[in-house]
């Protein structure tokens, strides 16, 4: 079932910048925010023109896969990788664990 | 009294397969390892590295789906579930969300009574392991559980008690363990469940406004935090004061919820399809060799023992609840040729023993086949049951067989008239007032004596023919 | 004259003759990138030491005789894994990162006998049209160093077209392969999506990215090519059907080809230079025997709208790994995990890359998911449809490369949208998962190269490649620029 639907003409001002950042865990200076809020809405503002084209019972699209085959893999354990060639990449570790601040419950 | 609320709960269960590699990457799929040694670049999600999907975790996705009646979709998707957390390398778990494996099933309860629905099972990886140190201010992870494939259950709100959530439970897990997918164990994390609970006034459909609660992992665990939930909500609403969303964390100690966070954080998982996957097919082939794979489930399993062996529903309950102990009582029930005697075994000394040791079945000395020839040799009249447990703890001890220990012991019965009458006249003449009061009329002395045979006989007499020549013997007295 | 100035496939004949050895050629290239390097900074990081050592061993060995590449040096784009070397992605948020593992393209490269020679500039994580978005600075046209290479391979189009490689790999995600070979002169091919392995590309798009070969010709297009593709069980996207001799395809006689020509997509508008120079190369083709057809592709006006939907959706999620836990860049000052990753974020992503993870975050963001990502994903779908409906017409689509020959450094990095609508030609072949070639056309009067570029059906590169070295003998421009 397709739903149609018009998108609210919803600036994205710095409001919606600070949602965004915090989801995708990004910190802008103040400067920055000010130029990507309007550079973002001009690209958002542009990428609305998909709302004119008629596209129903039109199937989205997520992959183009020109054959059929299911892409799974037999339950065959394989080699890992050193622990120290992983931890060597890491920039903080203790007691061979990866060392975070500590995480106020979720 | 009947409450004037009903509680509503729903279950969100997680399952570890038992597969050999990982859900999307060739690490094995093992616990207790040293931190971060089973991991690659798939599941530490390194730059460049792609998933791949496990055959085997999606059949066993599909045997449960088809053991809980479920429909399985021919395409599935996989799906990203975007969040920050430092126990999931990728920021993303790769799960499924609009298009699951497996929906619309369900498991029956009380005796195959009530029927809860499985609203879903889907695939998906599992995260790793956290632990936190105060002292150091900082988090640790260990990456080797990431990446392990679990399916989630989710049921709809069907359950009406706690009491019945802990059952629908552990006839989960027992089904589980019956398709060899999961080994079910809760306190080790390999099944974990959720709840999620909210009154309503009994009868009506309605919905409440509901909490959920995390880390129960043990069946008593459901039972006593939704117990203590729906008092707590009871409580509120008997007050005229609103339940609000909550997520709760059980804890076992203290015997009580806290709340993890309180209001429903802006969550906005920003779920779209997994472009590094195809969708998922299932071909007729997967799924029929699914089904062929199904074995006798705990239900079905139920109803033959009572048939078949005309045993109790209660006892037949009781010898499904695994795999192990199923398969174990049918062998003993077969081949001892008395199936209530083998029930009373197996509920009793068996089980007994395997908790008292902290063991499984397959650690067991005792083998159902050397349990059924020591019911046989009871039934022939060999050994009585009192030297039965005597031989079965030597049995579990040695490993030996019955037969090996009964002979090598001398624990024969005296079933001998010859020799049983030596024992009783010997017995007798040493108690020659007792045997007086008998012929005076005091029978109840009876037992007095079959228990000095017993004794002068170390418990080998056969207690029937004892008590038969016991009363043959004091009768030819009578006379003299 | 340097050996660096001959083709692969000419060196590999002359290296297997035995007329000059990998040890001289491994000489000859290492004085050009020492003399020409600075002025291009096409390279992130040159394996000097590597190259020298291995072609030694190689030349002493003898070894290198019966392989396909016949120990001569190919440079990757550095967001593509070589084991034990550091794979940057042009991003600061990489810094230190050393990679475990081989990327599969690199393991089939090696196996056919090539020396991993180096590792060339990018746009931070492909994300960009002109290799000016890099931690390592930007990297200059080798035609007219006031110029962009294009991008976001820019860096290995700029060695190749300089002689400071012979060959190269890029990823193209949205053009990133061919509008750079257009911009400098040389041969670029994006595959079919799924013919060449992703395992151990850095993701930027899952869905759009393609890894693929840039040269000097067709030929050597080919031959890189089929070293790179097959199926690899690292990868569910890649494929398993047959693969066809690239190498003999060129030179296949077959019936005469039909090319489309998609003018309503072309009616989008280009430069004048360019416009003249792609009626130029139709007339020519029509006087070669090849039938030149109208194609319509009315939906690929919206591939751009499309394409940044999808690309930055896949990508907010693609990036959101370097967060500064298990390796790159983490930030020195934090009270807590959530500042930790912010500031870590902030610190190790350019503009570019911010802008697009929240441009990603946003469209998919709840309430907007259907009104943009599953939208975009529908008219992806029309994209698809509209290339199907061509190819029942023709063997090939023709079209610009880029709408404009590479334009200045700077000029456009005040303005991303202008930025975006300079692979109008080229994203729609990503949103359709085909094959497509660009092949240099021509070269303007201020000496900036032009390029055209074939599409094909899905899987049929072979045609591409045909119609390709067609093409290439009849312009009779071969790729390179002198610096």
């Amino acid at each position: 079932m397709e739903r149609e639907q018009i998108i609210e003409t919803m600036p994205v001002d710095k409001k919606m910048i600070t949602h965004l950042e915090a989801l995708a865990r990004i910190e802008l200076t103040p400067q920055e925010k000010e130029r990507l809020a309007l550079q973002l809405d001009r690209i958002i503002t542009y990428v609305k023109q998909l709302e004119q084209i008629d596209t129903t019972g039109v199937e989205p699209t997520s992959l183009v896969i020109h054959e059929n085959h299911s892409g799974l893999r037999p339950d065959r354990p394989g080699d890992c990788i050193e622990r120290d060639t992983i931890l060597g990449d890491a920039p903080d570790i203790k007691r061979h664990l990866f060392r975070v601040p500590k995480i106020i419950e979720r | 009294m009947t409450s004037e609320y009903e509680p509503v709960i729903g279950l969100e269960i997680h399952a570890q397969l038992l597969t050999r590699s990982k859900m999307f990457c060739a690490c094995p799929a093992s616990y207790g390892a040293a931190p971060n040694t089973l991991v690659c670049p798939v599941c530490l999600g390194l730059p460049g590295a792609l998933p791949v999907a496990n055959e085997t975790a999606v059949e066993f996705a599909v045997t449960m789906g088809l053991a809980t009646d479920c429909t399985i979709a021919r395409r599935s998707v996989f799906a990203r579930k975007n969040y920050f957390y430092p126990d999931c390398p990728k920021n993303y778990q790769i799960t499924q969300y609009d298009a699951p494996l497996c929906t619309g099933g369900h498991i029956r309860i009380d005796g195959n009574d009530k029927k809860i629905r499985i609203k879903r099972i889907h695939l998906e990886e599992d995260a790793g392991k956290l632990v936190h140190s105060d002292e150091e201010n900082s988090s640790y992870v260990d990456m080797n559980r990431v990446g392990i494939p679990l399916i989630e259950i989710v049921t709809e709100p069907d359950l009406r008690s706690p009491a019945e959530a802990s059952l629908f439970m552990q006839k989960l897990r027992a089904i589980l363990r019956y398709l060899e997918i999961c080994d079910g164990n809760m306190e080790e994390g390999s099944l974990r469940c959720d709840v999620n609970v909210s009154l309503r006034k009994t009868g009506t459909g309605k919905h409440g406004v509901n909490t959920e609660i995390k880390n129960l992992n043990s069946f008593k665990a459901i039972e006593q935090a939704l117990d203590y939930e729906v008092e707590r909500q009871k409580a509120l609403l008997g007050q005229g004061l609103a339940v609000s969303h909550a997520t709760l964390l059980w804890d076992d100690a203290a015997g009580e919820c806290r709340v993890m966070r309180s209001k429903e954080e802006a969550h906005d998982y920003r779920y779209f399809p997994e472009p590094d996957l195809r969708v998922l097919e299932v071909s007729d082939t997967l799924i029929e060799r699914a089904r062929a794979s199904l074995p006798e489930l705990p239900a079905a399993k139920e109803k033959r023992f009572v048939g078949d062996f005309g045993i109790p529903a209660y006892d037949a309950q009781l010898l499904t609840a695994t795999k192990e102990i199923s398969d174990y009582y049918e062998i003993v029930a077969r081949e001892s040729g008395n199936p209530k005697a083998a029930s009373n075994w197996v509920m009793g000394e068996v089980l007994r023993e395997l908790n008292e040791r902290k063991i499984e079945i397959p650690m067991f000395e005792i083998t159902p086949e050397r349990l059924a020839r020591l019911i046989r040799e009871v039934e022939k009249g060999t050994i009585n049951i009192p030297t039965a447990k005597s031989v079965f703890k030597e049995m579990a001890k040695t490993g030996h067989d019955p037969e090996v220990i009964i002979a090598g012991k001398g624990l024969e019965q005296i079933g001998d008239e010859a020799e049983l009458d030596e024992i009783i006249g010997k017995v007798l003449d040493n108690h020659p007032s007792e045997v007086a009061m008998y012929l005076a009329g005091k029978v109840t002395l009876l037992k007095f004596l079959v228990g000095q045979v017993m004794k002068a006989s170390k418990g080998k007499a056969h207690p029937q023919k004892t008590t038969d020549r016991l009363k043959t013997l004091l009768e030819e007295r009578r006379d003299d | 004259m340097g050996l660096n100035q001959f083709g692969l496939s000419e060196l590999v004949a002359m290296v297997k003759k035995g007329e000059v050895s990998p040890l001289d050629v491994a000489n000859d290239l290492f004085s050009a990138v020492d003399a020409v390097e600075p002025k291009i900074r096409a390279y992130i990081e040159f394996y000097a030491e590597d190259l020298l050592d291995e072609a030694k061993r190689l030349t002493n060995s003898g070894e290198y005789k019966s392989t396909r590449f016949a120990g001569l040096p190919i440079v990757l784009k550095d967001n593509i894994t070589v084991k034990g070397k550091r794979t940057t992605c042009g991003s600061r948020i990489l810094a230190g990162y050393v990679s475990p593992y081989d990327a599969t393209v690199v393991g089939h490269l090696k196996r056919d006998g090539a020396i991993i020679a180096g590792k060339t500039n990018l746009d931070e994580f492909g994300m960009g049209s002109s290799t000016e978005n890099s931690a390592f600075g930007a990297t200059r046209n080798p035609w007219n160093l006031d110029c962009v290479p294009g991008g976001s391979s820019g860096g290995s189009a700029a060695a190749v077209a300089a002689q400071t490689a012979l060959a190269a790999l890029g990823s193209d995600t949205g053009g990133s392969i061919r509008q750079p070979a257009g911009f400098c002169g040389v041969v670029g091919m994006k595959p079919t999506y799924g013919r060449v392995s992703r395992y151990g590309l850095v993701a930027f798009a899952s869905s759009l990215d393609q890894i693929g070969p840039i040269t000097r010709s067709v030929r050597d297009c080919a031959l890189v090519l089929s070293s790179i593709c097959g199926r690899d069980p690292r990868d569910a996207t890649s494929l398993q059907s047959p693969l066809p001799e690239f190498e003999g395809a060129l030179e296949k006689r077959r019936e005469k080809l039909t090319i489309g020509v998609p003018w309503d997509l072309l009616d989008l508008g280009m430069d004048p230079l360019v416009e003249a120079n792609f009626k130029t190369v139709i007339d020519a083709l029509e006087r070669c025997n090849v039938s030149v057809v109208d194609a319509t592709l009315p939906n690929s006006k919206h591939a751009i709208a499309c394409y940044y939907t999808i690309a930055n959706a896949e990508a907010s999620s693609n990036l959101a790994r370097y967060d500064g836990v298990r390796y790159g860049h983490r930030t020195g000052t934090y009270d807590d995990l959530f500042t930790m990753y912010t500031r870590t974020r902030d610190e190790g992503f350019g503009e570019e890359v911010k802008r697009r993870i929240l441009l990603g975050t946003y469209v998919l963001s709840a309430g907007y998911y259907d009104a943009y990502y599953a939208k975009a994903q529908r008219v992806r779908s029309l994209v698809i449809a509209d290339f199907n409906a061509s190819f029942d017409r023709c063997d090939l689509i023709m079209v610009p490369t880029s709408p404009s020959p590479a334009f200045r450094l700077g000029e456009k990095t005040d303005d991303p949208l202008l930025m975006y609508l300079s692979d109008v030609f080229t994203i729609p072949v990503n949103l359709a998962g085909l094959p497509a070639i660009s092949i240099p056309s021509g070269v303007t009067d201020q000496r900036l190269p032009m390029g055209v570029q074939l599409i094909g059906r899905p899987l049929d590169e072979e045609t591409v490649l045909r119609g390709a070295a067609d093409l290439e003998k009849m312009i009779g421009f071969h790729g390179g620029a002198v610096v």
